[in-house]
């Protein structure tokens, strides 16, 4: 009885894994094989291979990408958290309006990717964008304000962007976890004496660890595919300021046509984020183990 | 009781779930038959008989809804009304060339399509396109066709790309405001140089120029400043491995990009914080003296009579003591005929549709289209042909007729060679690279390419 009923869940997850292995896994496997071949998408490959991995370690605009990819994911672990956790904190506490703010707040993250990075781009415009709202009003200062034509700003700029698309859904991502937050912790703190910041790092937090932990893991992989906001906004300019590990392959795959090359660069991001993602996973359960 | 209907229900709607799941799963695995490319047959496949039905597929770039419909007015309904039992399917895609790359090495793709110059060489080496050699001397394309058109479509001695759109590179004068600011139209490095101190010192952009989102676009610029800086002999000698980047006569031309940049002539140092659209404005609004763009600017991209300043379309003006003015000839693209397609010979007289009547091709110019690359007598363009087309097409015979025409880079430069130019010039504006750098990677670039066997075409 209890062999036919695994077989029954094993039948029913199997076409959906059947589909996985055909869209995901097979791909991957050929993205593996084309790293250690000279490709350029058209032609027979030419097996190299560690070619192309030893020419990643002199690639230095992929390392330049890596680091904008590191200081991109340290922006998406902080901001967003911070932001979404602290006005979920609020929203709990406020009655009526409640659902109006929080739909409110989401509404950036409905709005499709290319839309709103032409728009950004547009008020990023040295000429027609807040930098000429600021000339008008004589604030000179700023009158020339074009992060996108700066290499310093402009990945700060992009990721505002991207931070004003994401957020929302932390928020209510964060909201729901307050939810399972147990009330009598928290009356109990009250009659100890402690204060609301107290209550919150002392209490809130703890409860709603793994919803967090949860965050960095998907955050920390996610960080490393993010391709859309910076492709539609600068395309990696200016100057590879914004260049990030996907947008670098994207560009070694479908405009230099390096195909093998591209391959091996994904093949070493992915390997990167199975790393990070096992690391991850290997603390989580220490930590429950640890809490037993 | 109920409970168990229940149960009984979820179970079939999970079975059904998951069967319609497996049988899209197997769907998709299925061999894609649609479209006359194919898949399967071999090139020089039996040809349809006349009453069969016949679908030809296009595929070009993305174009304007206007445009696509001079295509058709011009050439697709002409070649249609004399093979009614032919229906030709045009798609304009952006990206077009990512969607071709991957059809065709999967033995798929349309049956006609644009190819860039510069990638004729990596198709042909993948079989991906027919050899349309026999095509040449049967519709007798050599009288017909320029010699440097067929030229580019060639590798060993065999065709395999007509070239579709001849155009040339030139900077467009705003002339009221050259007047404005006491300055002729510029001929000479000196005279550029007083346009663009004196537009600066007047409040306006002396040369527009926006690239954001599309690093494409830096090829004009490069052109501009290599063609009339370093000049055709010695870009020829680089392409043939002569001279190097890091030889004063090439990287002078970029010392003085990048000075004109640091000087803030180019778009005010913003062009990479701004799109091509939004710098071609300024030139519309007259907020920009100098444009950076090419012929096609005024004979496709704008409708006539958008600029509504006295214009003036013409060579750059030489960067250097010695070096003439100039503008490059370009090949707007190529069209190639895929290796698998099963209608080669139809396909073939549809590429000689667009060369065979000189009449047809006068009007479709006068109604938009680009020039192609062939002589087209000035008394069959239509009276009514619009001042702008007419006044840009004089232009071009000008800048084309001069012994000092240069190579446009999207059709002469080695491939690999300028995608990295047109990837990394932006570093050297914005102090990443200096000149020397740059012009050191580009010669480690531009060797290899040497030693696979590259053929400057010019």
């Amino acid at each position: 009885m209890k062999r036919m009923k695994k077989m029954k869940g094993t039948l029913f997850v199997l076409p959906a894994f059947f589909i996985h292995v055909v869209i995901v896994l097979v791909p991957a496997a050929g993205m593996v094989f084309y790293s250690f071949t000279n490709w350029n998408g058209l032609k027979e490959p030419e097996f190299v291979g560690l070619q192309n991995y030893i020419a990643m370690l002199s690639d230095s605009s992929f390392f330049h990408a890596m680091k904008n990819n590191l200081v991109w994911m340290a922006m998406f672990l902080v901001i967003p958290l911070a932001v979404g956790l602290v006005l979920a904190v609020m929203l709990l506490n406020i009655g009526r309006g409640q659902m109006l703010l929080r739909t409110v707040y989401f509404l950036p993250y409905v709005v499709g990717a290319a839309i709103a990075g032409k728009v950004f781009a547009t008020f990023y415009s040295p000429y027609s964008g807040i930098a000429s709202i600021f000339q008008s009003l004589g604030i000179e200062s700023l009158s020339n304000f074009a992060p996108l034509g700066n290499g310093r700003l402009a990945l700060y700029a992009v990721a505002f962007v991207d931070n004003w698309h994401w957020w929302g859904f932390v928020l209510v991502l964060m909201f729901s976890a307050l939810h399972q937050v147990d009330r009598s912790l928290l009356e109990a703190a009250t009659m100890e004496g402690a204060g609301p910041v107290r209550k919150f790092f002392s209490v809130t937090i703890p409860q709603i660890k793994p919803t967090i932990l949860s965050y960095f893991t998907f955050i920390i992989i996610a960080s490393f595919t993010t391709f859309d906001y910076v492709w539609i906004m600068t395309q990696g300019g200016p100057a590879n300021a914004t260049e990030l590990a996907s947008t670098w392959i994207y560009r070694k795959s479908f405009i230099s046509y390096e195909v093998g090359y591209a391959s091996a660069l994904c093949t070493t991001v992915c390997m990167g984020c199975l790393a990070v993602y096992l690391v991850l996973a290997a603390v989580q359960k220490i930590r429950g183990r640890d809490g037993e | 009781m109920k409970r168990k209907w229940k149960k009984k229900i979820l179970k079939a709607v999970g079975i059904s779930l998951c069967m319609a799941m497996l049988g899209c799963g197997l769907a998709a695995c299925g061999n894609n038959k649609s479209g006359a490319g194919g898949g399967e047959a071999e090139g020089g496949g039996q040809e349809a008989s006349p009453e069969e039905e016949v679908t030809i597929t296009f595929y070009w770039g993305s174009i304007e809804d206007d445009m696509k419909q001079v295509w058709y007015d011009g050439f697709f309904d002409p070649f249609v009304e004399e093979h009614p039992n032919v229906k030709i399917d045009f798609q304009c895609l952006p990206d077009v060339q990512e969607t071709l790359r991957v059809q065709l090495a999967a033995g798929s793709g349309p049956d006609l399509f644009m190819v860039d110059c510069f990638d004729v060489p990596d198709y042909v080496e993948a079989g991906a396109l027919k050899d349309l050699t026999t095509y040449r001397e049967q519709y007798k394309w050599d009288d017909v066709i320029y010699d440097w058109a067929l030229d580019a479509g060639t590798i060993d001695g065999q065709l395999y790309g007509v070239a579709h759109g001849s155009e040339a590179t030139s900077i467009y004068c705003n002339r009221d405001l050259l007047k404005e600011l006491g300055c002729e139209v510029p001929e000479t490095r000196a005279e550029f140089e007083d346009a663009c101190m004196k537009a600066a010192d007047a409040g306006y952009i002396p040369i527009e120029y926006g690239y954001s989102g599309a690093n494409e676009f830096q090829q004009w610029i490069y052109d501009h400043y290599l063609g009339n800086y370093s000049g055709k002999e010695n870009l020829k000698k680089l392409f043939t491995g002569e001279l190097k980047f890091t030889d004063e006569e090439i990287k002078g031309a970029f010392e003085l990009l990048k000075n004109d940049w640091d000087a803030g002539w180019i778009n005010q140092g913003q062009s990479g914080a701004i799109s091509n659209d939004e710098a071609r404005t300024f030139f519309q609004n007259e907020q920009a003296v100098f444009c950076t763009e090419g012929t096609w600017l005024t004979m496709e991209t704008l409708s006539p009579g958008t600029l509504t300043f006295d214009w003036v379309c013409t060579a750059w003006p030489s960067m250097k003591d010695g070096i003439p003015a100039s503008g490059s000839a370009g090949i707007g693209a190529m069209m190639a005929m895929n290796a698998n397609t099963e209608h080669a010979d139809l396909c073939a007289e549809l590429l000689n549709f667009f060369y065979s009547d000189e009449q047809r091709l006068a009007n479709a110019i006068a109604a938009g289209y680009m020039t192609l690359c062939c002589d087209v007598d000035e008394d069959l363009y239509p009276e009514d042909i619009e001042a702008d087309i007419r006044k840009t097409l004089d232009s071009m015979g000008e800048i084309l007729g001069r012994d000092t025409v240069g190579y446009a880079p999207w059709s002469a430069y080695p491939s690999d060679t300028n995608i990295y130019m047109m990837n990394n010039l932006d570093k050297v504006y914005y102090g990443e690279y200096t000149v020397e750098q740059f012009c050191e990677e580009a010669q480690k670039v531009l060797d290899k390419e040497l030693e696979e066997g590259f053929e400057f075409v010019g």
